[in-house]
């Protein structure tokens, strides 16, 4: 991150991009219409569900799908007008990880990280001292000498993480990167891909259909439905206030926090009051409001349902209350709570 | 006719026998390999997608694949002519056998090359290989071993061709079976004959089985 630039100018910014595939004799619209900057620096995820197009739009960040109409460019460079050969010495620059990690498997450990480096013509001694350094930094020099066939998924997705950072790249490239992993072998995973962005200052590009994903590394989230952009901004922002369904269901993945469907009911059916749901985050003081409730209304509160995480280091979710007392006095007291926060009414 | 007469015309056959086979497996083979890589990388969604070279070869290779050696060696006499000057003799024959195995290798290596999983191309793309490169550090070592296999079934193939080959004037273990053994009611000779190929095959086929396995690590 020490040469992050003071510009404003995205590292990567798509203008107006589609791109359609022939299927058969159909037309089929992959992406329509895509206008996003990612910025250096950052953790952008991309999330949408399958054939959302995510794939599809990553891909054109390293050309390796050509558009079909609008611009991509990176560091300022359209690189659709770009030909074959340069196309490849852009891809120098732009590292890619996949969700079936992709590792050659007629090579070792070794073989894998160095063959990028060969592609980019470095010498075999520099080869070597480049592989060695990178194996440390993902924690994999014991198994230099394996083949892929021998390694975790775990393991092979650090070798693919290895492999694609060993030219230096200013940008990665995350398909769908701990998709095939268990959870466990997923935080790992993410780690790693955050520190590379903090330690080595690569801005990634995650593409991903877990939310759980998008708030443990990204800074910037894009949702992507049916080949548009329907929503993007800071994570914090998108989990706090969702505008689409399509965002509110990713953002339901990971927060639990609004009881919906047979929970709803069940709350219903076990409590007479009022429910209404609150939004918790650092700066709003429901408490301060609620404690003074019944001395103010005449109005008790129970907490019935929510769910509370961490996102960029800020505590974020919804707390579902019920309130009992005198009518007036329930309107009165979710009026003061609207003033601290976004209160729903989850009427019957 | 006695073994002492026998004897060096057999170890005569035996030699054209190799003769044609090495240089069919190295001249062949080699054709047919890069013959197989362009069929592989011109088809549709290819590395070198090309429609109209995919076709042409695809259809090329259809034609001459299936034709009966038998019947190629001597529907080909015109252009060895041409080529060797002669259809008689173990050239023109080998002349034949590397046409034939460079279109039949063509298919094998089609064949192994399709089972490479699309992912590693695509990852090599995105590290800024060329095709050439991913031509010939990715495709050919990532298939290696089922490769190997393949060869080793096109060097049964091709001894069985050289017999055929024998039969229209090419020499070889195949001629010498015929020639002596059948057309003599010499049963021996052609016993001879066959334990000869039958050790051939067995060795190609074992050493084959052996480099497929230490290319697969196992």
């Amino acid at each position: 991150m020490t040469d992050a630039p003071l510009s404003d100018a995205p590292l990567i910014e798509f203008r107006d991009v589609t791109k359609t595939f022939a299927s058969g004799s159909r037309q089929v619209t992959a992406l329509d219409g895509i206008d996003l900057s990612i910025h250096a620096g950052d953790v952008h995820a991309i999330i949408g569900y399958s054939g959302a197009g995510k794939s599809t739009l990553v891909r054109l960040i390293n050309a390796l799908e050509p558009v079909t109409s609008g611009s991509v460019l990176i560091d300022g460079t359209d690189i659709t007008t770009l030909g074959e050969r340069r196309l490849r010495e852009l891809r120098l620059g732009i590292g890619m990880i996949f969700q079936q990690f992709n590792l050659l498997r007629s090579r070792t450990v070794f073989g894998n990280v160095a063959y990028p480096l060969k592609i980019a013509g470095w010498d075999k001694d520099t080869r070597k001292v480049r592989v060695a350094e990178l194996l440390r930094f993902v924690g994999l020099s014991e198994k230099a000498w394996d083949y892929p066939d021998q390694l975790s998924g775990g393991q092979k997705q650090r070798v693919g993480i290895a492999r694609a950072l060993a030219t230096n790249p200013k940008i990665l490239l995350a398909d769908e990167s701990t998709s095939a992993l268990d959870p466990e072998t997923t935080g790992e995973v993410l780690r790693l891909l955050k520190r590379v962005n903090t330690e080595l200052g690569v801005t990634i590009v995650v593409i991903t259909h877990e939310m759980e994903v998008v708030r443990a590394i990204a800074d910037r989230v894009a949702v992507l439905d049916a080949g548009r952009v329907v929503e993007q901004g800071a994570v914090l922002d998108v989990f706090a206030e969702p505008k689409t369904d399509t965002t509110r269901r990713f953002v339901e993945t990971v927060l639990h926090d609004r009881p919906d469907g047979e929970d709803l009911e069940r709350l219903r059916a076990r409590h007479t009051g009022r429910l209404v749901t609150a939004g918790i985050r650092d700066d709003r003081r429901i408490g301060t409001v609620l404690s003074g409730a019944e001395r103010k209304h005449g109005v008790r509160f129970e907490i019935v349902y929510g769910g509370i995480k961490e996102l960029a280091g800020e505590p974020i979710g919804r707390l579902t209350l019920e309130l009992t007392g005198p009518e007036a006095g329930v309107d009165a007291l979710v009026a003061d709570l609207r003033e601290v926060t976004e209160v729903e009414e989850l009427t019957a | 006719m006695n073994w002492d007469v026998l004897g060096p015309v057999l170890l005569d056959a035996v030699g054209q026998t190799l003769i044609m086979v090495t240089i069919t497996m190295l001249v062949g083979g080699f054709l047919g390999l890069v013959l197989g890589i362009l069929l592989y990388t011109t088809r549709k969604g290819g590395l070198l997608a090309n429609r109209v070279v995919f076709t042409v070869l695809n259809v090329l290779v259809n034609i001459i694949r299936p034709i009966p050696f038998i019947v190629f060696v001597t529907a080909l006499g015109p252009v060895t002519i041409n080529v060797v000057g002669t259809t008689l003799g173990t050239v023109a024959a080998t002349f034949a056998l590397v046409v034939a195995a460079t279109f039949g290798i063509s298919r094998i290596v089609e064949q192994n090359l399709v089972t490479i999983d699309p992912g590693v191309i695509e990852a090599a793309r995105a590290m800024g290989a060329s095709p050439l490169r991913i031509i010939t550090t990715l495709l050919v070592p990532e298939a290696l071993a089922p490769l190997i296999l393949g060869y080793t079934f096109v060097f049964v193939a091709v001894v069985d061709m050289t017999a055929v080959a024998g039969a229209v004037g090419g020499g070889g273990l195949g001629d010498f079976a015929i020639a002596y053994g059948y057309q003599r009611f010499n049963w021996v000779v052609t016993a001879v004959a066959v334990v000869i190929i039958i050790v051939l095959v067995q060795a190609a086929q074992f050493a084959g089985n052996w480099l497929a396995r230490k290319a697969l690590r196992h």
